[in-house]
Order: structure tokens, then C-alpha cells, then sequence
């Protein structure tokens, strides 16, 4: 095992020594001892909905996984939801909820998990007692553990080093940006420590993570008025925490640009994902204006960012291009968030989607630049205008669903915001200012710091060509527009200047072992 | 550009199935002078519209030697704007509403999906009968957009899934055009920059009106939604082209083709059963529909077996159930765990199906399926997207919009003789095409 684990934080050796200054903390406090009581439900009572959703979060993520058991967390969440409880095995309990459709499902985070339950509300009663039960009573099965565990097992070592080079490359930036920390592993673990942990082990984790001082409950839709409290009521019987969750430590500092490239000889192209930690969270104050910043370089999977823009729509580089101000994962098959997967640390990144790998280099200089030029040059009064008009209608989609507002609710709770976090935002950005927009980026964003992270056939000769710097031009199979050609011979010399000691070729079968 | 579907699957759509009960009072259903149709829904969504187009072209319509993946790569097209807005001056205004504007294809439709805040409908409405009726680009245009496309293949070319897929289609698929994925072929992705002129008699044979129908749904009037669709597309004018798609011919004996994937990989499975075309003429769409949950649903004895007591599977049915327009293939899926042979799995699932076939289910667990199926739709109806999609997949089926509410009258009906039925005369080993994939070995 510590050979193994050596091996393991070998691979986040790349930054693990960038030290730096501190910067200003732009986050919430967190409380020293959590109480051993649930906080006031969150309640969204609407008699007019004909379903129920239930949602309890747990301030617990794979950043509270033993340093040796990685993994633990999301293992134990797993089994929680998809184990049975005392009274069910879990066939019974998939039989129970089959007829009225009835879900129950966990998604554990970095740093906060949730347990999601909905039903028809002509069904609550009978399918409440199970949501309790699962919670309250997991059954912790040992066969459940060993299926969970090889899930889990199988997700990370062939479907994501197999079959998934974009979640890959995401993956790996954080590792980057957070090497030696908490938030440095997957929420899947890593190869080494999914092969050790024993159901002792999440089954002591629950008892540590999943306790009532660290639970917040949210319900929504058409319950009776007296279920809240019922809810509530039963959660007491949660495991006590004990003791205090621990401080995050802070992030360490990138002292300039860096990048780990994942060798994976058979990839038909490269995926490129680009980041930087940063101290803003949601409530902080600078938060409206850096996530106002990267909506208009790049709002997740919509076409009238910069970056989208000039490599897809000018070049067609590759599918898209987007930039995100905190950790993003997409709602099914929205585009839009999910919900409470909110962290204490937050990054900004910016996501290539997989271009042809005779193109890597020159999409890779596209998009720093790009960040580059925003951060210096700022956002024109023009583009303020714009960008103010379409977030502010934007973000109004974000909270269609019953479900997807209890969760943006509960996370407002994690991070200390009063009311909605979103209409926060949105009546920030009435007021916003274009100054106030720029001293932000250029207060927490320093291209010269970025972490790179891409996955991609030829990685030494890749390596080599970004160490030297060498000219990457362009051809087309189509005239281009003079301007275009223009800025494409700049692009194309654009000195990313990483030296070739802060670039580490990984072959893929050693991501996260 | 947009998004699409790379795969022939939509299982997306499929856990709601939605029926006369669904919608709180029935769509109006417009028809204008020149073929298109306008349906509008009452949903509640506190000043949120969803107003989509569907369009049924896909790559079904893909007869032409060469030219696979051009229904996909036309949805690309769609957002290069006309001459009075020009692409970069759509995507501002498109910007200014708040809009999420995407579009997505299928073998046998296409389907342009606009969300935005209802005070933009009036303009939304301008803007959408312009591209529609006045589609224009360049050929520089056009080719830059080919290369986005054959972006999009190689981010779905790093899972063995499109691979898998492909050789399904080909293998299953001798002559009709369900032998190419929506994507299309690689070798004639990589060729689609000289086809700009394809593409233009592409826009006249199937962007027509008579081809298109509008969802509206949400906070929306439908009087006067009726009278700006009116004035808007009244000048749109065209008559769809009717390919001549290939008949398949009976598939008499069992397929199979085994491929090898070079990284990481769990060994994976699709078994693709020749089946009949979607319909409400009889009941045997919703049969199958009721029988798949049997057979491979979460709540079946096969997952349980397989999945949660034995362990010899990763996964079971994740894929859900497809509907096509012509005869396709109901198809199973499933990734196996280290040391489970792919001769167990097809073995087990033909053990399961006879068992089906031969009667053996009661009809309380049909019924529990059913409840299943209508809560299941419940839950899943909760935006104007939702209800949009719904109705857009069904209407592209067989053409009528109403064609959901007539498939869940037919789920009513089903009962165990049918599900026996449709066992025995479609989901037999000789109307079975199966693909299997591992890592660098071939089996």
C-alpha cells in the first residue's frame, strides 16, 4: 500500500513544491464545532406540483477521505443509496420504488454529498418510509460493497482512462491545482486505494462524514405541511460527528505556467483543459464579476463566447469552447449546473473540446492568449452591455426544476448567501461595473500562472515542440478572411514559454493509480 | 454546430412515455397554408417558452453513395445565418433574449430547440422564420463548419461506444439507410468540405414546411403566437422531396462481429434485435417498449441476477429503448466485469426471452411496469423542454403530433399474451445482430 501510494503522490508531485504568498481569502467562514442539530429545513411547499423532491446534503466530499483510503467518501455514499437498508436487501428496495417510479440516488462532490429522493406525491407515503430507511438504516451489505467498489473501480481505471479523454483532461487539471491537497484526488479515489478499501473502512467513513452536524434537508413540491418536521425528526437518528469538520488548506500556489500531458498513443485527438485555483467562491464579494467575466468568454456549451467564437465558429478548431468562474458539471442533459456540488475552493478553467492533434499546440496558444488579452485589456462597455443583457435573462433557465431549485437553495446555505444565489447574482449584475469587472481579473486571474492539462497521442513530441516554443501555423481547406490570417500568424507565435522541466509526460495507465 | 446526437440512441426521451393524462389540457394544433404546423402547449413555466422545430430529415434520408452524417452536419449549417442576419448578428441577438439554443439529429429527425424568456418570443419567432425560410452561407462558411463537425467525431471517437455502434448499424443494416450512424462515416466526414453544393439541394429537398413542425410550449398564447407564426412564415414556401430509402430485407440468420479497442476498455456487448417500425396501428411498439423494462430493466430477474447478485455485469439496459421510423433494432446493451464471457451474457439473455416468450410473466408485474412507465412520465415532465421533446420525438415517428397520446392509449392495452407475442415472433437469435468489443484481443 505505501508503495503504491507513493506512487500515486509521485504524480502530483508537479506543483506539490509551488509555494507562494498567500492571497486574500474570499470565502465563507466555517464553523469551528458543527452542531449536532439540523438547521431549519429548507422548505419549497407548493400544493399546485404533483411531485416531491427530497434532498439532503452533507458538507462531505472526497476531500474528508482517510489520506489512505481515497475513495472512501463517494464508496460510502454509493452503498448508502445503493445497498439496501436493514429491513430491505437491495432488490427489495429497486422492487418497492419500481411501481411508482420512485429515486433514490447519491452524488458525492470534493467537497459536499447529496442524497436525492423523488416521487409522485400520491406516493410519498409509501415511498418516504424507504428514503428514511436508506439514509437512517443503510443495510452496508458486504455484497453491495464489492459490486460498488469494482463500479467504482471500472469508472475510473477504463472508463475514464479508456474511453473519456475530455473527463480525463478535467480531472487531471485539478490534480494540478490542487496537488497535496484535499480536493488533489478524484471523488472515485485513486486505482491503488479502491483495491484496499474494505467495508470496515466506508462504513467507518459514513459514521465520520454522513452525521447530523454536517446534514441540511431541503424539500420541495407537493408534501403535506407537516412533513418537514417529520423529515427532520427522523434525521436525529443520523450518526453523531463528534468532532469538527477540519479546515481546508489553501491551494497551493501555481508560481508559473505548468503542464501535465497524459501520453495516450491510440487518441484520435487532444483534449485541453486549462486552470488556475483561485480564492473567489459564491457569496464572495468578487464573485458576480468573475463569473460574469468567464460567461462571456465562454458560457458553458453556448455559441456567443469569445472562445467559441474564434476557435470553433472562425477556424472550426473542434465541437466547442467554453470558460467557467468555479467548478461546473452539466444537469443531465441540460446546460445547466448541477446542483450542490459546491466546494469551500474554487478554480477557473477553460475547456477545449478535443481538436486534431496536429492543432493542439496552436488551440492551446488560442486560448491563453485569449485569457491573456481579457485579462489585460479588459471587457469593453460594449461587451458589458451585452453580457449584462444576456446573464441576466440567461441564468433565469438555470431554475426550471423543482429539484434543481431545493439544491441551488440548500447550496446558497453551504456558501452563507441569504435568499437565492442566483438572483443574487442577477441583481449584482444590474449594477456591475466594467472597472469593477476588470480589477477582478486582474485581481485573481494570472495567465502566467495557468495549469495546463491535455490528453494526447505523440505527448513527448508535443512536449517538446511547447518546451521550444516552435511556431505552430495553421493551413485551411478554405480561404480565410485577411483579419483571421492575421491574427492566426500571432496566435501561431505566441510564446507560452514553459520551460520543458514544468511539463511532465504521464503515460495513461499511471493517471490515478 | 450545436450539438447532436453522434449515436443512434435516445434514451434520453425514453422513460417518458406520455399519454392523454399528461398535459393539463390537450395542444391546440395549427396547420398554416403553406404545410407547416404549429402546436402549442400550456405548460406552467412563469414567463419560460420552449419553442422547437422539428424537422423529419436524419440520417435515414441519406441515400446518396458517400454522403452519410449530411443531416448532421446540415443542423450545423442552420446556425450560419441568412442575409439579413448574418451568423454573428443571430448569435447577439440570440444573446440578447437569454436563449439556450441548440439542436440535436437522429436517423430520423432533426429537432432545433430554442428556451428562452417569453418576452423574446415575438422575436424569436422573426428570427426563426428567417433562418428557416432564408438559409445562407458561403462555401467558406460551409467548410469551416465541416471541420467542427468532424470535431464532434473525434470527441466521441475516444469511447469505443461510437465504434460499437457503427459496426451495429453496418452489420444489422445491408441496404437501408440505418446501416450509417447520424454521425456518419469518418471517411465521408473527412470529405464533406467539397459537398457545399450537396449541401444547398440538401435545404430545398427537406427544410420545407410541409417537412417541419413548431412546439410551443409554456407561458405562451397560442392566438397570438398563431398570428406572429402566420405573418412570420407565410412567405416560406417548398414541397419535401421523398427519398427512395432501401427495403432491408429479412434478416434469416444471426450476426456477429467481434472488435478490438486499443486502451482501457470493460468488455462491452450490444445485441441489436431486428424489430418492426414504430407504431400506434397496433400494439406491438408498446409491447416492446413493456417487454424491454421485463427483460432488462433495473427492477428485472436478469439485472438483479446478472448486475446485483452475481456480479458479472457492470451494467445492463443503460441505453434504454430507441423508437425508428421504419423496421430497426431494439437493442440491448451491456458492459461485462473481468472474467464474465460474452457467451454467458447473450446465452443468459436468450434463457430470458424464451422464458418471456413462453408466457411465463404474470400480469401483475406487466402492471407494474405500466404504473411504472406513467409515474415514470410524471416525474420526468417538468419543464417546457420537456414536454417539447416529448412530443416532437413521438410526432417524428409516424407524422401525426398527436402521437404520443395514441401510444400510451396502446401501453394501456398491452397485456402478457401480447408481450409473449412480440417475444416470439421479433426478439429471436435469428433476428439478432450482436457486436462485442474488449481491449486488444480479438475473440
Amino acid at each position: 500500500m505505501k508503495g503504491d501510494g507513493s506512487r500515486f503522490l509521485g504524480f502530483l508531485m508537479l506543483c506539490a513544491a509551488c509555494g507562494g504568498a498567500p492571497q486574500r481569502v474570499d470565502r465563507p467562514e466555517v464553523a469551528e464545532t458543527p452542531p449536532e442539530r439540523l438547521d431549519e429545513p429548507v422548505e419549497m411547499r407548493d400544493p399546485q406540483s404533483r411531485t416531491v423532491t427530497l434532498r439532503v446534503t452533507f458538507d462531505a466530499g472526497s476531500a474528508d477521505d482517510p489520506p489512505e483510503r481515497l475513495g472512501a467518501t463517494n464508496l460510502a455514499a454509493r452503498l448508502i443509496a445503493e445497498g439496501g437498508t436493514e429491513a430491505l436487501s437491495y432488490t427489495e428496495l429497486v422492487r418497492a420504488l419500481y411501481p411508482m417510479a420512485g429515486s433514490i440516488t447519491a452524488e458525492a462532490g470534493r467537497d459536499q454529498t447529496v442524497f436525492v429522493g423523488r416521487v409522485h406525491r400520491d406516493r410519498l407515503d409509501a415511498f418516504y418510509p424507504l428514503f428514511r430507511d436508506v439514509l437512517v438504516h443503510p443495510r452496508m451489505d458486504p455484497e453491495a460493497f464489492t459490486r460498488l467498489r469494482e463500479e467504482a473501480k471500472a469508472a475510473l481505471t477504463l472508463e475514464l482512462r479508456g474511453a473519456n479523454d475530455e473527463a480525463l483532461g478535467k480531472e487531471v487539471l485539478q490534480s494540478m491545482l490542487y496537488a497535496g491537497h484535499p480536493f488533489g484526488h478524484p471523488e472515485l479515489g485513486s486505482e491503488t486505494s479502491l483495491g484496499a478499501l474494505q467495508l470496515h473502512d466506508v462504513e467507518a467513513q459514513r459514521a465520520r462524514v454522513f452525521c447530523l452536524g454536517r446534514a441540511r434537508l431541503g424539500i420541495a413540491g407537493g408534501y403535506p405541511a407537516d412533513f418537514a418536521a417529520r423529515v427532520a425528526a427522523d434525521l436525529a437518528a443520523l450518526p453523531r460527528c463528534g468532532t469538527a469538520r477540519a479546515d481546508l488548506p489553501e491551494a497551493p500556489r501555481v508560481s508559473e505556467r505548468q503542464i501535465l500531458l497524459v501520453s495516450k498513443p491510440e487518441a484520435a485527438s487532444t483534449a485541453i483543459s486549462i486552470g488556475l485555483a483561485t480564492r473567489v467562491v459564491p457569496g464572495g464579494a468578487d464573485h458576480p464579476a468573475l463569473a460574469f467575466a468567464f460567461a462571456f468568454m465562454g458560457q458553458h456549451r453556448q455559441f456567443g463566447g469569445v472562445l467559441f467564437r474564434k476557435l470553433r465558429a472562425d477556424r472550426g478548431l473542434n465541437y466547442g469552447d467554453y470558460a467557467y468562474s468555479e467548478h461546473f458539471q452539466q444537469d443531465g442533459w441540460t446546460r445547466f449546473p448541477l446542483a450542490n456540488t459546491s466546494r469551500r475552493e474554487q478554480y477557473v478553467s477553460i475547456w477545449l473540446r478535443p481538436v486534431k492533434p496536429e492543432h493542439a499546440h496552436f488551440a492551446l496558444r488560442a486560448a491563453v492568449r485569449e485569457l491573456g488579452r481579457l485579462v489585460a485589456n479588459g471587457v469593453s462597455e460594449e461587451d458589458m452591455e451585452r453580457t449584462r443583457t444576456f446573464v441576466g435573462r440567461y441564468y433565469q433557465l438555470y431554475t426550471q426544476t423543482e429539484s434543481r431549485r431545493l439544491g441551488f437553495a440548500l447550496d446558497s446555505r453551504f456558501y452563507g448567501i441569504a435568499g437565492s444565489h442566483w438572483e443574487s447574482l442577477r441583481t449584482a449584475w444590474r449594477t456591475l461595473t466594467r472597472d469593477q469587472v476588470n480589477a477582478v481579473l486582474r485581481r485573481h486571474v494570472d495567465p502566467a500562472r495557468l495549469s495546463i492539462a491535455l490528453v494526447a497521442p505523440r505527448a513527448e513530441q508535443l512536449a517538446e515542440a511547447i518546451a521550444r516554443d516552435e511556431p505552430s501555423p495553421i493551413a485551411y481547406e478554405s480561404p480565410k478572411p485577411e483579419e483571421i490570417l492575421a491574427e492566426d500568424r500571432e496566435i501561431a507565435a505566441y510564446p507560452l514559454q514553459i520551460a520543458r522541466e514544468r511539463i511532465r509526460v504521464v503515460p495513461v495507465a499511471e493517471v490515478f493509480r | 454546430m450545436r450539438k447532436s446526437t453522434a449515436l443512434p440512441i435516445l434514451a434520453f426521451f425514453l422513460p417518458s412515455l406520455a399519454g392523454a393524462q399528461i398535459l393539463p389540457e390537450p395542444p391546440s394544433v395549427d396547420t398554416l397554408p403553406n404545410g407547416l404546423r404549429l402546436v402549442t402547449v400550456r405548460w406552467p413555466s412563469p414567463g419560460i417558452v420552449a419553442y422547437f422545430t422539428l424537422v423529419r430529415v436524419g440520417s435515414r434520408d441519406e441515400v446518396e453513395p458517400g454522403k452519410s452524417g449530411f443531416a448532421h452536419l446540415f443542423e450545423h449549417m442552420m446556425f450560419r445565418g441568412t442575409e439579413r442576419y448574418p451568423s454573428e448578428r443571430y448569435e447577439r441577438i440570440i444573446q440578447e433574449m437569454g436563449a439556450d439554443n441548440n439542436a440535436f439529429t437522429t436517423s430520423d429527425f432533426t429537432l432545433y430547440t430554442v428556451t428562452t424568456p417569453g418576452q423574446s418570443l415575438p422575436r424569436l419567432v422573426e428570427l426563426e422564420a428567417d433562418r428557416f425560410a432564408h438559409l445562407s452561407y458561403s462555401e467558406q462558411a460551409f467548410q469551416t463548419e465541416t471541420r467542427a463537425v468532424l470535431g464532434e467525431y473525434n470527441k466521441s471517437a475516444s469511447s469505443p461506444d461510437l465504434q460499437m455502434w457503427e459496426a451495429l448499424s453496418e452489420l444489422a443494416f445491408t441496404r437501408h439507410t440505418y446501416g450509417h450512424t447520424t454521425m456518419g462515416y469518418l471517411r465521408d466526414i473527412q470529405r464533406m468540405p467539397g459537398s457545399y453544393s450537396f449541401s444547398v439541394q440538401f435545404l430545398r429537398r427537406y427544410y420545407t414546411p410541409d417537412n417541419c413542425t413548431i412546439f410551443a410550449v409554456g407561458d405562451v398564447d397560442r392566438d397570438e403566437l398563431l398570428r406572429l407564426v402566420s405573418e412570420r412564415y407565410a412567405g416560406w414556401t417548398g414541397r419535401r422531396d421523398t427519398p427512395q430509402i432501401p427495403l432491408e430485407p429479412e434478416q434469416a440468420e444471426e450476426r456477429s462481429r467481434h472488435l478490438s479497442w486499443q486502451s482501457a476498455t470493460p468488455p462491452k456487448i450490444l445485441m441489436g434485435y431486428r424489430v418492426p417500425p414504430f407504431s400506434t396501428a397496433n400494439v406491438d411498439t408498446a409491447a416492446l417498449r413493456v417487454l424491454y423494462e421485463l427483460a432488462f430493466g433495473p427492477s428485472s430477474d436478469l439485472y438483479q441476477r446478472l448486475v446485483v447478485a452475481e456480479q458479472k455485469l457492470l451494467s445492463l439496459g443503460e441505453n434504454g429503448m430507441d423508437l425508428n421510423r421504419d423496421p430497426g433494432l431494439l437493442v440491448v446493451d451491456a458492459e461485462l466485469r473481468e472474467g464474465t464471457r460474452f457467451d454467458e451474457i447473450t446465452g443468459a439473455v436468450t434463457e430470458e426471452l424464451s422464458r418471456i416468450a413462453a408466457g411465463q410473466i404474470p400480469a401483475a408485474r406487466i402492471e407494474e411496469v405500466k404504473s411504472h412507465v406513467r409515474y415514470g412520465m410524471q416525474l420526468d415532465l417538468e419543464t417546457p423542454d420537456d414536454v417539447a421533446v416529448l412530443l416532437a420525438y413521438y410526432a417524428a415517428m409516424d407524422g401525426d403530433v398527436l402521437a404520443v397520446d395514441r401510444f400510451m392509449t396502446q401501453l394501456g392495452e398491452v397485456g402478457p399474451a401480447d408481450v409473449a407475442r412480440v417475444a416470439r415472433e421479433y426478439l429471436t437469435p435469428t433476428r439478432r445482430t450482436t457486436v462485442t468489443l474488449a481491449t486488444g484481443v480479438t475473440r
